[in-house]
């Protein structure tokens, strides 16, 4: 476990919302995301009242009780350790209550351990060396804080030409962040709009990543399946010399201005 | 650590509403306010949730034990119902099945039109 952070308290309800704020800086320093930390404050909240209310006669509150926590990141996953010197007790074997009961039937409380289980992606106890061991893991990957990347954009136009061609403009970068948006407008147009003859104009893309690629490849497939084409115009040099090392070259008919294309026209002559 | 409850009279309906930090060192001070109202013969609670940023199974406790007292006074039209519970909160409602106890409103003014 590395990313270690240590807290020592009093078994007191006072000390709680302290613990609970060590334990929020531990998880975004850690990565998680605004929603998985409240889980982790929550968790340690009520393991801690739990054991403050329980686990020590109330005589002692504040006299023997200690309370430790330890944080850290393992296997990334964020790890919390919760050990006290109280009887021995695994919250664990406690009978869930059930959120479908009837107002009648339920007890007011008892949902501390119920809502500890529910919250973390595991939860397991130990006695060890006298003390009750309670470790909490959230996994990180799953509950990440977004990293904004620098933001992405791809703006996407189209203009019907003669000969049932539509001319599809796309300004900006066709990588992973707006790939989706692309294959969804040209699935649309596809499936929906009726065109299946498209002039995909990449004078204004001057970056294409691997799923950029593929997405230019699945409207290429559609269309062909609907006895039209995908035909790629107007490629800059850097992105042409790509095109052509992958071979797309062989596959899409690549002309350098959609004129050309209508000009020709291709696809009557398949 | 300390939570906030604005009381305030309608006609038929009183209104709570809490900010700040609902937990177990808090908790008490909505049970005693919850109490304090239905011991006055205000059996219909508006509990305003919006300004509640957390909220523990301690607050829910005090809650239901108050739903549980209203609802068990026959012929009163007691209940206790949540105005605009923020997104945590009403997480926890959720968890712990609340939300199908509880009616909610989006809005105060519709938790207070309901009764």
């Amino acid at each position: 476990m590395h990313d270690e952070r240590y807290l020592s308290f009093k078994a007191q309800l006072e000390n709680i919302p302290p613990a609970c704020e060590f334990v929020v800086e531990a998880a975004e320093a850690a990565g998680l995301d605004e929603r998985a930390t409240y889980h982790c404050q929550l968790a340690v909240d009520e393991t801690c009242t739990n054991i403050i209310e329980h686990g020590f006669p109330k005589s002692q509150h504040g006299h023997l009780g200690t309370i430790d926590i330890v944080t850290g990141v393992d296997d990334d996953s964020f790890i919390i350790v919760i050990s006290d010197n109280s009887p021995a007790f695994n919250p664990l074997t406690h009978d869930d209550p059930n959120p479908s009961e009837d107002l009648a039937n339920r007890a007011p409380g008892g949902w501390g351990i119920y809502f500890i289980k529910k919250l973390m992606d595991s939860v397991d106890y130990r006695f060890v060396e006298d003390k009750n061991q309670l470790t909490l893991r959230k996994a990180i990957a799953v509950h990440r804080a977004p990293v904004r990347p620098p933001t992405s954009e791809l703006t996407i136009t189209s203009k019907p030409l003669p000969k049932n061609y539509l001319q599809v403009n796309l300004v900006g970068r066709l990588d992973s962040q707006t790939s989706p948006k692309v294959e969804y407008e040209l699935k649309t147009i596809i499936n929906d709009k009726g065109y299946q003859r498209l002039i995909v104009n990449l004078t204004e893309v001057d970056y294409v990543s691997s799923s950029g690629l593929k997405v230019l490849v699945s409207a290429w497939r559609l269309a062909r399946q609907h006895a039209g084409d995908v035909i790629l115009t107007d490629l800059q040099p850097r992105i042409r010399e790509v095109f052509e090392m992958i071979g797309f070259d062989m596959m899409f008919h690549i002309y350098d201005s959609p004129g050309d294309v209508i000009a020709d026209d291709p696809i009557s002559k398949n | 650590m300390s939570i906030e409850i604005l009381s305030t009279e309608f006609k038929r309906v009183q209104l709570l509403e809490v900010s700040g930090r609902v937990d177990s060192t808090t908790a008490g001070q909505l049970g005693e306010a919850l109490n304090g109202t239905i011991d006055a013969g205000k059996s219909r609670v508006v509990l305003d949730l919006s300004k509640v940023d957390y909220m523990s199974s301690a607050g829910l406790r005090e809650m239901v034990s108050a739903l549980k007292r209203v609802q068990g006074m026959p012929g009163s039209g007691g209940d206790v119902r949540i105005a605009n519970p923020s997104e945590r909160v009403r997480e926890v409602l959720e968890l712990a099945g609340l939300d199908e106890i509880f009616k909610i409103f989006p809005t105060q003014v519709e938790a207070v039109g309901s009764f």
